[in-house]
């Protein structure tokens, strides 16, 4: 909803700085050069924060700086490794002061597609908001700036080759340091980690039939079968429902439960972490979760929400049982698991073959990209 | 929507210059702090401040007869902006290391010239407000220790201390819950939430010259216990508004808002009162 604006200085610094923003840049917005894999949609940016090549270099070297967490012991890459797709081996993650987090860390391959951020928040739509958590978020401490905004300002503010970088990136700011560059530059960088080239984007749009083996094609049959479902979640050229790209008229915000736990018969997940439920209150939102995309998915476990699924194999163990609810106790489906989440049988062969399906998505070149580096090592 | 029809018939006259004190205090002790208080809540607690925030928005002068009229916030591009205006009684001493120095202990307007013996508000930020990008919103929207990343919403009150038994800090943040996703077709904002969670307050009896508003503390933890936390998992310690918290049900009642495991009906406000 917008409001109207008044007339004092207070808003004048939010007009001054988004002079860098809408309408004024609409060309700007252009020249930044996306490099997309074909059969990619342009992402959709937010229209204060258009794609420039100095904020996703801004982006890439605040990414990687420990200077953003309070205790300098922790940057976004350390939940977030390129060589794992921007994900860590750990079942949840530890933020800087030690705290654990209750959540697996998702990885940030082509996140600029997703309508939602994190793994159940409907009110995370943008990257710029979705910064603000980790970095002021104290349940649990992550970065650790809760409350001591100043603090962060002033340390980047302090280092001269690094406000020169806000000063460039950010030319019509008012003040070229602060909350708003800096979640915008983080968001530009994370919105340029597109990854497209896997086995399966040579197969289907480079038009390389050798690109897949014959398991990996028997596999991916499989994978788009009615018999497992898979793909009414992990659909489209993102293996993501909860798309969002330049051309989409409506937005969906998809979220599901799919029978992973099932406490008391009626559904309940952990008290822990029940789901969307938590902040939207609505009962049937009980356990309901993002689907991940599942591009470079081999590379990216621990699974679930909670990492509580070591391996693939596992997952698909879970969603053969129709919930690993069930696999574990038996029983009634949940009442309030997916339609979709019915379970199936796979002879061994076709287990190996699903798996080497998923293996086909690992995009070897976007694991070791240079401009997705850390440019301290990196340049 | 605030009755600004009303500003046609009573308006067109000379405007008068308002500024309504606030003060804040623990039972009958002026808050400040720095401090500590005692006989605080159902244990009779030690209570030290960490901090102390309250947003307000919609306030309106009651005639005589019982007329509402919108008391015109000024924008003064630090305290009030858009008919909200945040109160901080927090100085940055003893325990209060949050947010600023600078305190803010009265709010300042304009009103059709008049008799007024009311004086009602809500607290809290409004709806249009309440799902604004912290990062660039105009002070005193801007601060993120007030806002809830992860719920995209202010916090409304910000009211922290440490007790006996909580000597990490009881907090006690309301905030806008159970919010829906966004309306069909869009993509931020929320189609609503089930508990917006802005209590109203109706001071019946305000004298314009001479009267102040008091909050006090020892009156909004009269049915709490501060010294425990309810063995709730995934609740805060102390209250931050979720419907899952018992911790919540006393302060909300007191508040005069309606919590899942309250026993009937909320109580009147009693936090807040007019002297």
């Amino acid at each position: 909803m917008a409001w109207r604006v008044g007339r004092r200085a207070g808003v004048l610094a939010v007009l001054a700085w988004l002079g860098a923003g809408c309408g004024a840049t609409d060309g700007e917005a252009e020249t930044y050069v996306w490099k997309l894999p074909a059969g990619f949609p342009t992402p959709r940016v937010p229209a204060d924060n258009p794609m420039t090549e100095e904020k996703v270099q801004l982006g890439r070297r605040l990414f990687f700086d420990v200077r953003l967490s309070r205790n300098e012991t922790q940057s976004c890459a350390s939940c977030h490794d390129p060589a794992r797709a921007f994900t860590e081996p750990l079942v949840t993650s530890q933020g800087s002061t030690g705290e654990t987090h209750r959540r697996n860390a998702q990885g940030l391959a082509n996140v600029a597609y997703a309508t939602s951020l994190t793994w159940a928040n409907p009110s995370l739509t943008t990257l710029e908001a979705q910064a603000l958590v980790p970095l002021f978020g104290k349940e649990p401490v992550e970065l650790g700036f809760g409350d001591r905004e100043e603090e962060l300002l002033g340390r980047l503010r302090a280092v001269p080759e690094l406000a020169a970088e806000f000063q460039r990136a950010f030319p019509e700011a008012v003040e070229p340091v602060s909350v708003a560059t800096l979640t915008r530059a983080l968001a530009s960088f994370q919105r340029s980690l597109i990854s497209g080239n896997s086995a399966y984007d040579r197969y289907v749009y480079g038009n390389e039939v050798e690109a897949m083996t014959r398991q990996q094609k028997r596999g991916m049959e499989l994978f788009f079968s009615e018999r497992l479902e898979c793909d009414h979640c992990h659909t489209g050229f993102n293996f993501q429902d909860a798309t969002v790209h330049e051309a989409t008229s409506e937005p969906i915000l998809p979220f599901h439960n799919t029978g992973l736990y099932n406490e008391d018969g009626q559904g309940a997940y952990p008290a822990e972490d029940p789901g969307l439920i938590e902040l939207t209150g609505r009962p049937e939102d009980m356990g309901r979760f993002r689907a991940p995309s599942l591009r470079n998915v081999a590379v990216t476990g621990p699974y679930m929400h909670d990492g509580s699924l070591a391996t693939l194999s596992d997952v698909l163990d879970h969603y053969a049982a129709g919930g690993h609810a069930r696999l574990v106790s038996g029983g009634e489906t949940s009442p309030l698991q997916s339609g979709f989440v019915r379970g199936f049988t796979l002879t061994e062969q076709e287990r190996e073959d699903v798996l080497a399906f998923l293996e086909s998505l690992t995009d070897t070149e976007f694991l070791t990209d240079p401009r997705f580096a850390d440019p301290s090592t990196t340049p | 929507m605030l009755p600004f029809a009303l500003l046609g018939v009573l308006g067109c006259g000379d405007d008068m210059e308002v500024a309504i004190p606030f003060e804040a205090r623990v039972g009958s002790e002026p808050f400040a702090c720095g401090r500590t208080y005692t006989g605080v809540g159902t244990t009779g607690t030690t209570y030290e401040p960490m901090d102390l925030r309250v947003y307000l928005h919609d306030v309106r002068l009651v005639t005589a007869e019982g007329t509402e009229v919108p008391l015109k916030l000024e924008q003064d591009a630090r305290w009030q902006v858009e008919g909200t205006a945040l109160l901080d009684f927090a100085d940055k001493t003893g325990l209060c290391t949050n947010g600023t120095q600078a305190t803010n202990l009265r709010i300042t307007g304009t009103a059709p010239e008049g008799n007024y013996t009311g004086l009602r508000f809500k607290l809290g930020v409004p709806e249009t407000q309440n799902h604004l990008d912290v990062s660039t919103a105009p002070s005193p929207l801007n601060d993120t220790s007030l806002y809830w990343g992860w719920r995209s919403g202010y916090l409304f009150t910000r009211i922290e201390g440490r007790t006996t038994g909580l000597p990490g800090g009881h907090v006690m943040h309301l905030g806008s819950t159970d919010c829906a996703p966004p309306p069909e077709g869009q993509t931020n904002g929320t189609a609503g939430c089930t508990f917006g969670n802005r209590p109203e307050v109706a001071l019946d009896s305000f004298d314009l010259a001479s009267g102040k508003v008091v909050l006090d503390l020892g009156a909004l933890f009269s049915g709490s216990n501060l010294d425990e936390n309810a063995a709730v998992p995934n609740t805060s310690v102390g209250c931050m508004s979720q419907q899952t918290d018992p911790d919540c049900a006393p302060v909300f009642s007191r508040m005069g808002l309606t919590h899942r495991s309250q026993e009937g009906a909320p109580g009147p406000q009693a936090f807040i009162k007019a002297e």
